[in-house]
């Protein structure tokens, strides 16, 4: 059966004609001129309105915003699914480890500031929550209103799903690490969240700052770091004077210092135009405004 | 979200039975007022059996997340391989399957988890099924890259880069030959202790019976082998390590050799591109031997990469002296999962060269 005969030359050449062909099979011009952006839920607004605008300058680029949590992004990131992930988290460092694996270097970009706002129904009557209230109440621990001074009624726990960036963030600021509660319901997305509040009087959730300012029937509550410490609202200077004690960075992640067309894009979102665009939406900007 | 889908369709269930179920002799306002009252007794009924941890849809829940506490994966690497090197009438090409990896892994409580993993590829040693890995771990702080871990068992030598790296993320389809020969099969049975690792620094070192995996031990000797890692940037790993040790000669088991390996390895990224190297020497059963390897990978495409490496080991005991290698090759992700990959070996000898020249064709598919 021996009748395969190769000479070395052969050989190289075979691996390097079936490879280059391999890699020929990737439609070039296509990856040229559209990016596809995935990543974090909390950032798919205000993806979609940078996407929007850069697209008007740039008539010829095609760019797709897609949703579905922080942890799905950087999963699609490492698997070359997508140009640019955009995460309200850092990358864990078995999440560095696959991209490392790929011959990738994450490179985050910080695009902007969250405050992650605690919401409830605009009935309720609670006005602040300290930290520790916050932990007790989504691990479990509290599960009446009345137990942090509000009316006597359960608790309804809101939150994301695993796969999320700010479940993870939250997780990791507020709850120190500690599992949800059981009972915490997990729900698709930060807008779900915000739908249920507005229809619960007993509801409590969290999401980007975005998504429950200004809402109807919504109340943003204050929070304070610890008990006898002024509360404090996520507003724009809190945030930035780093006051509100749940605030994160946003960022996008590309693969290597950003470049080309990429880069054009992040430069963009950087920029004056794109950094009004960041307040536009309900975030906090990190650029200068002109 | 379910749970609130699942509440508002028993409600609607029960506003409708509610309705069917009124007498029909009751004034309006003693209708309305008795009907919302039913409606609160149901509501209050439907929430209890949602949030009752005996409720069904809790029991379902609890049912789940123990089956989340273990994962199964693993990955085949069916392969064609064409060696020059084989005699004459020997098969020279075949197909075979060189690594066929099943893995369980459980996490029964936050703190503990328990790997098993099975080959029942055979590889080069056509065995039909041999047990890789079967090792308990210890999470100081319920998370490996928080916190230290404490492994006990049979797992993997600490020790330099391509030995811990798994065969399912490696771009080439063998390891080099010095790591083939001087870690025969990567593991051993002891007890080892890790550092956080996400740390700048990161180290872990333990103790080993010295005689790999799936065998008992042969002496009271137990060898320490340890690495450490540091990350120097975002771009740049690098690390050193060691393996102190005896080993006994078969033809004369009571005769003791030193065993006795240290390396440096060193990883760099950059705009997909990586290169990586690593240098191990040491003694094995009386002889000084030492090698070396260094690879470039670059992504011409996110699902193509090239692979250059080059591998050199010198062992005494052969008599063709000094073995250098060049690995050329190239990797083409089919999907998230599966890759094919297509490598060319050309090896050289110090002395009397031979042909052995080596070609694989490897489909790997992981889940």
């Amino acid at each position: 059966m021996n009748r395969v005969r190769l000479g070395i030359m052969d050989a190289l050449a075979l691996v390097l004609i079936v490879g280059l062909g391999l890699a020929g099979s990737e439609p070039a011009e296509a990856a040229a001129r559209s990016v596809i952006l995935k990543g974090s839920d909390t950032m798919v607004i205000l993806g979609q309105a940078w996407a929007e605008a850069y697209m008007k300058k740039r008539p010829n680029v095609d760019m797709s915003v897609q949703g579905g949590g922080s942890g799905t992004g950087i999963a699609a990131f490492i698997n070359g699914k997508c140009d640019i992930c955009q995460a309200s988290r850092k990358m864990s460092g078995k999440e560095i480890q696959q991209c490392r694996d790929r011959n990738i270097v994450p490179t985050a970009t910080v695009v902007a500031m969250d405050g992650i706002s605690i919401a409830v129904h605009s009935s309720n009557p609670i006005d602040s929550l300290t930290l520790q209230q916050l932990k007790d109440i989504y691990t479990g621990k509290v599960r009446n209103w009345k137990q942090v001074g509000g009316k006597d009624a359960p608790i309804i726990v809101l939150s994301r799903e695993s796969s999320s960036g700010t479940y993870v963030y939250f997780q990791e600021l507020v709850l120190k690490s500690e599992k949800y509660a059981a009972t915490a319901l997990l729900m698709p997305s930060t807008k779900a969240i915000q739908q249920e509040i507005r229809n619960n009087p007993n509801a409590v959730g969290y999401g980007g700052v975005a998504y429950f300012k200004g809402v109807k029937n919504i109340k943003v509550v204050p929070v304070a770091k610890g008990k006898g410490l002024p509360a404090v609202e996520p507003t724009d200077e809190n945030i930035i004077a780093k006051k509100y004690p749940i605030s994160r960075p946003l960022f996008l992640y590309t693969a290597g210092k950003p470049r080309g067309l990429i880069g054009d894009y992040i430069k963009f979102c950087l920029s004056s135009e794109g950094q009004r665009i960041v307040q536009r939406v309900g975030y906090v900007a990190v650029g200068k405004l002109k | 979200m379910k749970l609130a889908k699942a509440t508002s369709c028993l409600m609607l269930v029960a506003l409708g039975g509610l309705a069917r179920a009124q007498p029909s002799n009751v004034t309006p306002e003693g209708s309305f007022s008795e009907r919302l009252g039913g409606i609160e007794a149901d509501v209050d009924m439907i929430k209890e059996a949602v949030n009752e941890p005996e409720g069904a849809i809790q029991t379902t829940i609890s049912d789940v997340k123990k089956l989340k506490k273990v994962k199964v994966s693993g990955y085949v690497q069916a392969r064609y391989e064409y060696d020059q090197s084989a005699a004459d009438g020997a098969n020279k090409n075949a197909f075979n399957v060189r690594r066929a990896r099943l893995k369980v892994a459980a996490q029964p409580t936050d703190k503990t988890a328990l790997t098993l993993q099975i080959d029942l590829g055979g590889g080069s040693e056509e065995k039909s099924v041999a047990t890789k890995d079967a090792y308990l771990e210890y999470f100081f702080r319920a998370d490996p890259f928080k916190g230290p871990t404490l492994t006990a068992g049979q797992t993997k030598w600490p020790f330099g880069y391509q030995v811990v790296q798994s065969s399912s993320v490696r771009e080439t389809p063998e390891r080099a030959r010095v790591i083939r020969t001087l870690f025969p099969g990567e593991r051993d049975r002891g007890v080892k202790y890790s550092t956080a690792q996400d740390g700048r620094v990161f180290w872990e070192a333990g103790v080993f019976n010295g005689t790999g995996a799936n065998t008992s031990d042969n002496n009271n000797e137990k060898d320490l082998v340890g690495r450490a890692r540091c990350r120097f940037s975002d771009n740049l790993d690098a690390g050193i390590s060691w393996y102190i040790g005896e080993a006994l000669v078969s033809t004369d088991p009571t005769v003791e050799h030193d065993k006795t390996r240290y390396g440096a390895d060193f990883q760099y990224y950059l705009q997909n591109t990586s290169l990586k190297a690593e240098y191990v020497t040491g003694k094995d059963l009386g002889f000084h031997k030492w090698g070396w390897w260094a690879q470039i990978a670059h992504n011409f495409t996110p699902r193509d990469t090239g692979v250059v490496m080059y591998d050199v080991f010198d062992d005494p005991a052969s008599s063709r002296g000094k073995l250098d290698s060049w690995n050329v090759g190239w990797v083409h992700w089919l999907d998230d999962t599966t890759r094919l990959k297509l490598f060319y070996e050309f090896n050289c000898e110090e002395r009397d060269e031979i042909d052995n020249d080596t070609l694989r064709v490897e489909l790997i598919s992981l889940f």
